[in-house]
C-alpha cells in the first residue's frame, strides 16, 4: 500500500469511527436505562450536544494561559491519530506501518499528559484534584494493560495490531484461559481508561467522587465539545482493540463488497455485545472509593501476569 | 592523510591542555569576574567542541584513536589515551552537553549571587570537564583512577559552591564519603587485574581471560559497587538527590546529564564486557537493580516538592531504565544471542544520550526558575507561564520527553528497550524468560509514573495563580540562557521525529562492544526504527506526526464553528475568592499515589493545634515521608563505623613511644614475613 492510499484510508477511518464514537456512548446510556426501567436519553443526544457545544463560544478562565487552549486540541488529535493505528473491520490498521501497541498506549498518554496539565491551569482546586486522580489511576492501570497486552503479543509473535489481528484471525476462536485471563485484565483497564463505574462515575456531578469530569469541569462551549468526543473515540478504540484481539471474527482481509459488509455488521455485533458488558457492570457495582480502586487495579495486574503464566509455562 | 590523522590524534590532547589553561586562566582573573567567566566558558566550549570533533571521527571511520599524554622517563610509566567507539559515543554525549551549559553558564554566573564565585565555578567546570572526558578516554588504568578521583573531588567542590550553607557542605561531605567508597572499590578491582595481567593498561587489564569463577563474580561485584555509587544505583544512590541539587544549576544539568554516565560508562566498559563474557545472572543482577531503580527513583521523585530534588529523583529513574537496557544486553550476550545484545546495549546507550539532553534542559529551566523566583520549592511558584513563557515552553518539551511521550526523544529509546525485552522473551527457551514481559511491565509503570510527576513539576510551578512573591515578580531569563535550552530541546524533537538519525552511529559502537550486528534490517532509514531479528513492530514517528498535526487541523477546524469569539471570565473559587491558597498543591497531587504506595513511602503527618482545644487559633501541618534507605541501611552502618573507630582509640593513646613500638612491631614483623616467603 503506498503512503497516499494509507492516509487516505486513515482519514477514512477516523472519519468514521469519530461519526460512532457518540453512538456508542448513546448505547451505553439508552442500554444503561433501560436495566434501570427509566426510559432513557435519545439514543442520538451525544449528537445534539456536540453539535451544541461546538456552535457555543467558550468560557475560560482569566487566571488560564495557552496552555488550557492547547489541553483539548492535543488530547483530541492523538485519539484522532491513534484510530489509525487500530484494525477496525479489516485485518489490518491504515497506518500500521507507523506503528503499533506502544504507540498507540504513547498517543493516549500524550493526550491525557496535556489535559491533565491544562486542568491546573485555571486555578480552581477541582481541576488539580480531577488531574491528580486521572494520573493516578493511569498509572496504576499502566502495568496491567501492558502486561495483558504483552501476552497477547508474544503469542502472536508481533507488537503491531495490525500483524496481531492477522495472525489471531488466520488462528480463529481461541478458548484457551490465557486469553479469557487477558481478556479479563483488559476488560479491567478498560473500564478504568473510559472512567466508568466502579472507578470512575461518567454521569455524577458531585465533585468529590470525580475523575475524569472533574479534570474537564472547567470546560465548556466548543473546548468541551473536543474534549468529550475525544473522551468517547479513546473508549471506542479500547473497545475495538478488546474485540478485534480476542474475537478476531468477521474481519474482510480483501475488498469484495459482501465481505465488507458482514464485517461490518459483525464489529457493530460485537461492540453492541462488549458494550452490554459495560453497562452490566455500571449497572451492577457501586462506584469504588478512590483508595480501593489500586485493589481493583492489581487485580487486574495479577489476571494478566496469570494469563502471561499459563501460556507460556 | 597522515597529516589528518595526526591532527585528530593531537585533538584529545589538545582539548586537555585547553581546559586546563582556561581553569588556570579563571583562577588568574579571579578579580574581574565577567573576564573570568568569558575566558573560562569560552575554554571549555573551544576544549568540548574538540573532544566532540574526535568522538565523530571515530564513530564515523570506527576506527580508535590512540595516542600518549604524558611520558615519565624515570619510572617509564606513560599515560594514555584510546578513543573507541564506548568511549567516542559517551564523549559525544558530554560534549553535547557541555557546549549548551558553557554558554548558559556565561549568562546565568552573571545575573545572580554566584557571580563573586565565578572563579571558582569557571575553574572547576573545566577540571570536571576535563576529567570527565578523561575519564572516557583513558587506556590504563593509573590515568583512569586519576581522572576518577580528579572527577569526583572537582564535582564535590562545585556542590560545595554555597558552603555557608551547611545543607551544601553536608551535601557536599556525604558525596565525597560515598564516592570515596566506590573509588576504594575500583582501586581494589583494578589492581587485582592489573597485579593478574602484569600490566596497567587498559588492552591488557580488559581482556577478559584474566579471572575465573568465583574470583571473576567477585571482582564483578567490586566493580558493580564502585560504579554503581557514581550512576546512583539504589541503594548507593543516597548521595545524589542532595547533591544535585546543592550545586547551581548549570552544574547539576552537567552532573545529572554526564556525571552519573560515567558510572554507566564504567558498568559498560568492566562489569559487562571487560571480565569476559559476561554470565546470565550478572546481566539479570544489573536489570533487576535498573527496575528497582527506576520504580524507587520516580516513586520519590513524584513525592518531592523541592524542583531540583525532583529532577534528581527522576535522574536516578533514567539510571534505572539504562540499567535494564544493559542488563537486558548482558543476559542476551550470556546466552550466545550476540545481535540481540547489542540491540539491548544499543536501547541503553540511546537512553542515556536522550536523558543527557532533557534532563540537561530540564535542569537548566529549573535553573532560570530558581534565579527569577527565589526559590525551589514548588508550592512557591505557579504562574510562571505569563511570566516566563519562553521558559516554560522549553521546560514543557523536556517534560513530555522525560515522560516517554511520542514523538520526543524519550519515547524514542524506551520503545526500543520494550522490543528488546519482548525479543528476548522469544529467544530464552526456559521458565526464566517471564522475567522479561514482567520488566516491561515495571517500565511501563515506571513511564507512567514519570509523566505524574513531570505534570506535577510542570502543572505547579508554571501553571494557574503565582503562590508567592517571588513567582509574582519572575521574569524570564537572558537570551544566553533561553538559547542553549532551545538547542536541547530541539535536540530532543529531532531525534523523536528522526530516531535513525542516531541510532546508526549507535548501533555502531553496540556492535563493536558485542562483536556481533543485530540485522541489517535495522535503522534501514533515518526516520524509521524496524523490526528486529523476531519481527516485533515498526515504528515511523514521522507518519506519525503528521497524523498528530492533521488531527490538531481537525480539532482546530471544529473549534472555529463558534467563530473566533472567547469569553474570559474569572474562575469560581467556590464561593470564596480564588487564591494562591486554594489552588492544588503539589503535595496534593501526589496524595494518591503517596496512599497507594505507602508501603514504601512509609509516610509521617504530623498535626498541631495550637490555642485552645476546640477552637484552635492556628493548625500546623507536617507531612514527610521516611528516607528508608538512610534510616534502615545507612544509619547503622554509621553507627557501626562510629562504634569501630571508638574502640582503635585504644591504640592510638597519643603517646609517641607507644606509636614508634608500632612501628618497630610492624617492621619486624613485615621482615619475618618476606623472609619467610623465601
Amino acid at each position: 500500500m503506498n503512503l497516499v492510499d494509507s492516509f487516505g484510508l486513515g482519514l477514512l477511518q477516523a472519519a468514521v469511527l469519530l461519526a460512532l464514537a457518540p453512538l456508542l456512548r448513546g448505547t451505553i446510556k439508552k442500554l444503561k436505562a433501560a436495566f434501570q426501567n427509566r426510559q432513557g436519553p435519545p439514543l442520538l443526544q451525544g449528537y445534539y450536544d456536540l453539535a451544541k457545544l461546538l456552535g457555543k463560544e467558550p468560557v475560560r478562565s482569566d487566571v488560564s494561559s495557552w496552555v488550557f487552549v492547547a489541553g483539548p486540541r492535543v488530547y483530541f488529535a492523538t485519539a484522532v491519530a491513534a484510530t489509525t493505528l487500530v484494525p477496525v473491520i479489516v485485518a489490518g490498521a491504515p497506518l500500521e506501518e507507523a506503528g503499533g501497541i506502544l504507540v498507540l498506549v504513547g498517543l493516549l498518554a500524550l493526550g491525557r499528559f496535556f489535559l491533565a496539565a491544562a486542568a491546573l491551569d485555571t486555578g480552581s482546586p477541582f481541576g488539580g484534584m480531577g488531574s491528580s486522580r486521572e494520573m493516578a489511576v493511569s498509572a496504576l492501570a499502566e502495568p496491567a494493560l501492558m502486561l495483558g497486552l504483552f501476552t497477547v503479543a508474544l503469542w502472536g509473535g508481533s507488537l503491531n495490531l495490525g500483524d496481531l489481528v492477522r495472525t489471531t484471525a488466520a488462528r480463529g476462536l481461541s478458548a484457551h484461559p490465557s486469553d479469557l485471563l487477558a481478556a479479563a485484565a483488559l476488560f479491567i483497564v478498560l473500564i478504568a481508561e473510559a472512567g466508568r463505574v466502579p472507578v470512575d462515575n461518567p454521569a455524577t456531578h458531585l465533585e468529590l467522587t470525580m475523575i475524569h469530569e472533574a479534570m474537564v469541569l472547567e470546560y465548556s462551549g466548543a473546548d468541551l465539545a473536543l474534549v468529550e468526543w475525544a473522551s468517547a473515540l479513546k473508549e471506542l478504540l479500547f473497545m475495538t482493540v478488546l474485540v478485534n484481539l480476542f474475537l478476531p471474527l468477521g474481519l474482510a482481509t480483501g475488498v469484495g463488497a459482501a465481505a465488507l459488509a458482514i464485517a461490518t455488521g459483525l464489529y457493530l455485533a460485537k461492540l453492541f455485545l462488549l458494550s452490554v458488558g459495560v453497562t452490566l457492570v455500571e449497572v451492577t457495582n457501586a462506584k469504588l472509593r478512590l483508595f480501593r480502586v489500586p485493589e481493583l487495579m492489581s487485580a487486574s495486574l495479577g489476571l494478566a501476569f496469570l494469563a502471561l503464566a499459563l501460556r507460556f509455562l | 592523510m597522515d597529516v589528518s590523522m595526526a591532527a585528530s590524534e593531537n585533538l584529545v590532547p589538545l582539548a586537555l591542555l585547553v581546559h586546563l589553561g582556561a581553569a588556570a586562566a579563571a583562577l588568574a582573573l579571579f578579580r574581574v569576574p565577567r573576564w573570568c567567566r568569558r575566558v573560562a566558558f569560552t575554554g571549555a566550549v573551544v576544549a568540548s567542541s574538540l573532544t566532540t570533533a574526535a568522538a565523530v571521527i571515530v564513530l564515523a571511520s570506527g576506527e580508535p584513536l590512540r595516542g600518549p599524554l604524558l611520558f615519565h622517563q624515570a619510572s617509564g610509566f606513560t599515560a594514555s589515551f584510546a578513543v573507541a567507539p564506548l568511549s567516542a559515543g559517551f564523549l559525544l554525549v558530554l560534549g553535547l552537553l557541555a557546549v549548551p551549559i558553557a554558554v548558559y553558564s556565561l549568562g546565568y554566573l552573571g545575573h545572580g549571587p554566584l557571580d563573586r564565585r565565578s572563579a571558582w565555578l569557571g575553574a572547576g567546570f573545566n577540571l570536571l570537564v576535563g576529567a570527565m572526558a578523561l575519564v572516557f578516554v583513558a587506556d590504563d588504568v593509573l590515568t583512569f583512577l586519576f581522572a576518577w578521583e580528579l572527577m569526583s573531588l572537582s564535582s564535590a567542590a562545585l556542590v560545595a559552591t554555597e558552603h555557608e550553607r551547611s545543607d551544601s557542605r553536608r551535601a557536599a561531605f556525604t558525596y565525597v564519603v560515598m564516592s570515596h567508597v566506590g573509588t576504594g572499590c575500583l582501586m581494589a578491582g583494578f589492581f587485582v587485574l592489573a597485579s593478574l595481567a602484569g600490566s596497567i593498561s587498559f588492552t591488557a587489564v580488559l581482556s577478559g581471560a584474566l579471572a575465573f569463577g568465583g574470583q571473576r563474580d567477585l571482582l564483578f561485584v567490586l566493580f558493580l559497587i564502585g560504579f554503581g555509587v557514581k550512576a546512583g544505583t539504589v541503594p548507593l544512590h543516597v548521595w545524589l538527590p542532595d547533591a544535585h541539587p546543592a550545586a547551581p544549576s548549570s552544574i547539576s544539568a552537567l552532573m545529572s546529564g554526564v556525571l552519573v554516565k560515567t558510572g554507566v560508562y564504567g558498568l559498560f566498559r568492566v562489569c559487562a564486557f571487560g571480565l569476559g563474557t559476561p554470565r546470565w545472572e550478572w546481566g539479570l543482577v544489573i536489570a533487576s537493580l535498573g527496575a528497582l531503580t527506576a520504580v524507587l527513583g520516580v516513586l520519590y521523585a513524584l513525592a518531592q516538592v523541592d524542583l531540583k530534588r525532583l529532577l534528581a529523583y527522576s535522574t536516578i529513574e533514567n539510571v534505572g531504565v539504562i540499567l535494564l537496557g544493559l542488563g537486558a544486553g548482558m543476559m542476551a550476550q550470556a546466552a550466545g544471542r550476540g545481535e540481540l545484545a547489542a540491540l539491548g546495549v544499543a536501547a541503553s546507550l540511546f537512553h542515556a544520550l536522550n536523558h543527557a539532553l532533557f534532563k540537561g534542559l530540564l535542569f537548566l529551566g529549573a535553573g532560570g526558575v530558581v534565579m527569577a523566583t527565589g526559590t525551589r520549592n514548588l508550592e512557591r511558584m505557579g504562574g510562571l507561564v505569563r511570566r516566563m513563557p519562553r521558559t516554560a515552553l522549553l521546560f514543557l518539551v523536556g517534560a513530555a520527553a522525560l515522560s516517554g511521550l511520542p514523538l520526543l526523544n524519550g519515547f524514542a529509546s524506551e520503545w526500543l528497550l520494550f522490543q528488546v525485552l519482548l525479543l528476548l522473551f522469544q529467544a530464552t527457551p526456559d521458565l526464566s524468560r517471564l522475567v522479561f514481559p514482567v520488566a516491561g511491565a515495571l517500565l511501563a509503570l515506571t513511564t507512567a509514573l514519570a509523566a505524574t510527576a513531570f505534570v506535577k513539576a510542570f502543572g505547579i510551578a508554571f501553571l494557574a495563580l503565582p503562590r508567592s512573591e517571588g513567582a509574582r515578580l519572575a521574569h524570564d531569563s537572558p537570551r544566553s540562557m533561553l538559547w542553549p535550552q532551545a538547542v536541547l530541546a530541539a535536540g530532543c524533537i529531532t531525534i523523536g521525529v528522526a530516531p535513525g538519525l542516531v541510532l546508526q552511529p549507535i548501533l555502531g559502537v553496540a556492535a563493536s562492544l558485542t562483536e556481533s550486528a543485530p540485522g541489517a534490517q535495522w535503522a534501514s532509514g533515518a526516520f524509521r526504527l524496524s523490526p528486529g531479528p523476531g519481527h516485533f513492530d515498526h515504528f515511523e514517528p514521522w507518519a506519525l506526526a503528521v497524523a498528530v498535526l492533521l488531527g490538531l487541523g481537525l480539532a482546530a477546524g471544529l473549534s472555529r464553528r463558534a467563530g473566533y469569539a472567547v469569553r474570559t471570565a474569572p474562575t469560581w473559587g467556590c464561593g470564596g475568592e480564588l487564591s494562591a491558597a486554594t489552588e492544588y498543591t503539589a503535595t496534593a497531587f501526589a496524595k494518591p499515589l503517596m496512599m497507594v504506595f505507602r508501603s514504601v513511602y512509609r509516610p509521617t503527618r504530623k498535626v498541631e493545634l495550637v490555642g485552645e482545644p476546640h477552637f484552635p487559633s492556628e493548625v500546623k501541618y507536617q507531612a514527610g515521608i521516611e528516607p528508608t534507605f538512610e534510616r534502615f541501611i545507612y544509619q547503622p552502618l554509621m553507627r557501626g563505623v562510629m562504634a569501630a573507630a571508638e574502640r582503635m582509640r585504644v591504640i592510638q593513646a597519643g603517646s609517641l613511644h607507644a606509636y614508634l613500638a608500632y612501628v618497630l612491631v610492624l617492621g619486624i614483623a613485615v621482615l619475618i614475613w618476606l623472609g619467610g616467603g623465601r
